[in-house]
């Protein structure tokens, strides 16, 4: 593992961590949304910061180098994001129509009952 | 044109039928997931002996006939076209509170677990202490009982206490008076649910909340809305909302 991957893991990290924190100040963020990239920033901090964890752990699973095992965790980390983020789209498009067809509806209902009192 | 129409027909009702929206200061919102069987025993209760207070029932978008119950009866009531949850309901209410001007807000759960005689006792507590949320607690003079739920509510209160230097008992409790400021942070700012991580927070922002000792009923109908994954979810989320979130908030001013 080269001084240069360390490097860039820590500066990944803090700049995560820094930005994160930006988003949260101007209140752009939900809370739900800030846990996995807080969690992931710390894992790569630690990454960085104490070569030896990730020695230990591609020994215990078998990787060739260390830096193999930390490009692994990054993959592992984007895929089960892109998973989540594909369920909560589909959601979200699922929910949009939904709402599009409610507002018409209710919209409808509306401009009859307005019709209804005018007449009478 | 359609606005135009329903603001002259609004006007002919106040001024020709006496009709208004809002006949007092305190305004109190039901949320109601699925609670058809409930709903009506916590409104018909709120119109014959509270009519003191102003209410609304916030129907969030239940499979059950909860909407068909409010409209045959005549409640007043919002309809959420679909489900958003607790805080999502929550928050249409201080919406249409912070609207229509309300001083007062009280949140009741509609599962008729919560008596309204308490009101008034919370909002002479409040207005004599000067705070901005009062808690109806089970736990101010009595012990709580050994169970897992309870484990996971002391977690909270001591994480609570850990980071505000203050014990709350019910941190839980879905019993709350909230005054005109908290009605436009809860309804506008984000991150703002009717939870024990807004409750820090609101603590470590300089907001004076307490809480008062209420009974409660037990539920008679109809399930919790927490499961047992749902609790976990629940615990997750209070103790990073507490313990991590909310330090890297801004602390304004209220």
């Amino acid at each position: 593992m080269t001084t240069l991957l360390r490097i860039c893991l820590v500066t990944l990290a803090v700049f995560s961590i820094i930005f994160m924190i930006y988003r949260i100040r101007g209140a752009k963020i939900r809370l739900q949304d800030t846990a996995f990239w807080i969690f992931t920033a710390v894992m790569l901090l630690i990454l960085g910061i104490f070569p030896s964890v990730s020695f230990w752990a591609s020994d215990i699973l078998g990787f060739q180098s260390a830096s193999n095992f930390i490009f692994f965790i990054m993959i592992c980390f984007l895929f089960e994001k892109i998973l989540t983020i594909s369920i909560v789209q589909s959601h979200m498009e699922e929910d949009y129509s939904v709402l599009v067809a409610e507002l018409a509806l209710r919209n409808k209902e509306l401009e009859e009952k307005i019709n209804e009192l005018e007449d009478s | 044109m359609l606005n135009y129409k329903i603001e002259y027909i609004k006007f002919e009702l106040i001024y020709y039928e006496g009709l208004t929206l809002k006949n007092s200061d305190i305004l109190i919102i039901i949320p109601a997931y699925n609670e058809a069987e409930n709903i009506e025993l916590v409104v018909d209760n709120l119109t014959y002996n509270y009519q003191c207070y102003d209410y609304i029932v916030i129907n969030d978008g239940s499979s059950d006939n909860t909407l068909d119950i409010c409209k045959q009866n005549g409640y007043n009531y919002l309809d959420l076209p679909m489900n958003l949850g607790l805080a999502g309901a929550i928050r249409s209410g201080f919406r249409y509170a912070y609207s229509l001007g309300y001083k007062y807000v009280v949140q009741i759960d509609g599962d008729n677990q919560h008596d309204p005689c308490y009101i008034s006792n919370m909002l002479d507590y409040m207005q004599e202490h000067n705070d901005d949320i009062v808690i109806g607690s089970r736990f101010v003079n009595k012990r709580k009982s050994r169970s897992i739920r309870m484990f996971g509510s002391n977690l909270i209160e001591v994480s609570m206490w850990i980071t505000t230097g203050k014990r709350i008992k019910d941190v839980t409790s879905g019993m709350r008076l909230y005054n005109a400021r908290m009605i436009e942070a809860f309804g506008y700012r984000a991150n703002f649910g009717p939870e024990p991580d807004t409750i820090a927070f609101l603590i470590n922002c300089g907001a004076r909340i307490d809480e008062i000792q209420v009974e409660m009923r037990d539920r008679v109908n109809g399930v919790s809305y927490l499961s047992f994954t749902k609790s976990i979810k629940y615990m997750i989320h209070m103790l990073y909302g507490i313990l991590v979130f909310q330090w890297l908030r801004k602390k304004g001013k209220l």
